[in-house]
């Protein structure tokens, strides 16, 4: 599913990097605890999708370290400006929503993005 | 929706007592207690995946139907102990949030909830 | 940060600097980049080193240093603090459980999954604790392509 679609479900907008609306995301993965995206199996370098509602530049840096391409930040709590330069500095995109993460996981998993592979 | 509704989804155990006849209305998903505290409703379902003992008071303060813990978190013995005499329906799926968040959704949609 | 050349490298973490967090990590992948040809590997590393930091932010007096030190087939790591020590070594190195503070869970830390994941994902893990202070080793290795 391309970025755009998924911020044009959840009615999100862009923070930065619009220009990747055409990244073609294979996975989701949504939590507020930046340890449990470490759980994550990266099979095939396909694209993930981290959902969080964390909004401090960890979230950015989780991202990168896991080489995950966009973050969509939920229940639209303001993004301070570190965490965009962050964002900016790692090349990652941000959408931000304000719907719920209840909302938005629904809305994406049954518009057909598919969990993401991790183990315990 | 119901609690049975949960109870019956696919590897899902139930780890405490329930009336899986109770309603749950809406529900609420994240893995801060500040957010839960703040946005959850009465009688929603929350999904989480912090097992820890502080989840039980978030529950009880706003009335929440029950708890259910994705990726397989189950809490230890002492909380799964209060939660018994708190009467907090505590339920644990292997499954992660954005799965369960979009199977359950279909669930609430269905009922015409 | 010294060239790649170097033997090894020391990076220290604030007490309480939750905002830098994964920084480090992220400053050690980007360097070390070229030493590894596998990304798997070189992302393993980065999630402990990110482990690590965190701990050492979170649940330090004074916070703490990572040495980083490069091997013929691996790098390997030491995270040292001076306290106040893991009470409950056993507990610590059990899923789920965390004696992180209040704010930090606000934070999105204090998952109770950070020295598990180091042991889980890294190729070597270590950990010795006293109220003097924790030192975490772990490695991460080169694997075949």
């Amino acid at each position: 599913m391309h970025l755009e679609e998924i911020r044009s479900i959840v009615n999100g907008d862009y923070l930065y990097k619009e220009e990747s609306r055409d990244l073609n995301i294979a996975h989701a993965f949504a939590t507020d605890l930046m340890s449990d995206t470490l759980f994550l199996i990266r099979r095939d370098e396909e694209l993930i999708l981290l959902i969080t509602g964390v909004t401090n530049p960890s979230a950015v840096r989780t991202a990168a370290i896991l080489d995950i391409p966009a973050i969509l930040i939920v229940r639209g709590k303001p993004v301070p400006a570190p965490t965009i330069e962050e964002a900016e500095r790692q090349g990652i995109s941000i959408i931000h929503t304000t719907y719920l993460m209840f909302s938005t996981c629904a809305l994406l998993y049954n518009a057909g993005l598919k969990d993401a592979p991790w183990k315990i | 929706m119901l609690l049975k509704d949960i109870a019956q989804l696919q590897d899902c155990k139930q780890l405490t007592t329930a009336d899986l006849e109770r309603k749950a209305t809406g529900v609420y998903a994240s893995d801060m207690l500040s957010a839960a505290m703040a946005r959850a409703e009465p009688d929603w379902l929350w999904i989480t995946i912090q097992g820890h003992k502080n989840i039980l008071g978030v529950a009880s303060i706003k009335g929440l139907a029950g708890i259910l813990l994705a990726e397989g978190v189950q809490p230890d013995l002492e909380t799964l102990a209060v939660a018994e005499r708190e009467h907090i329906a505590i339920f644990s799926s292997p499954e992660t949030a954005f799965e369960l968040s979009g199977r359950i959704y279909k669930l609430l949609n269905n009922n015409g909830d | 940060m010294e060239n790649i050349e170097a033997e090894s490298f020391e990076l220290p973490v604030k007490r309480g600097d939750t905002g830098s967090i994964g920084s480090q990590a992220l400053a050690v992948k980007k360097k070390l980049g070229g030493f590894f040809t596998k990304n798997d590997d070189l992302r393993r590393l980065g999630v402990c080193i990110f482990e690590a930091e965190a701990n050492l932010a979170i649940h330090t007096s004074a916070g703490g240093v990572i040495t980083i030190t490069l091997l013929h087939n691996a790098v390997r790591v030491t995270a040292r603090d001076t306290g106040p020590g893991i009470a409950d070594m056993e507990k610590a190195l059990t899923m789920g459980y965390s004696t992180a503070p209040v704010w930090a869970r606000e934070l999105g830390f204090g998952s109770g999954m950070g020295l598990k994941n180091i042991r889980r994902v890294a190729d070597f893990f270590d950990i010795k604790s006293s109220p003097k202070g924790t030192e975490v080793v772990f490695e991460v290795r080169k694997h075949a392509s």
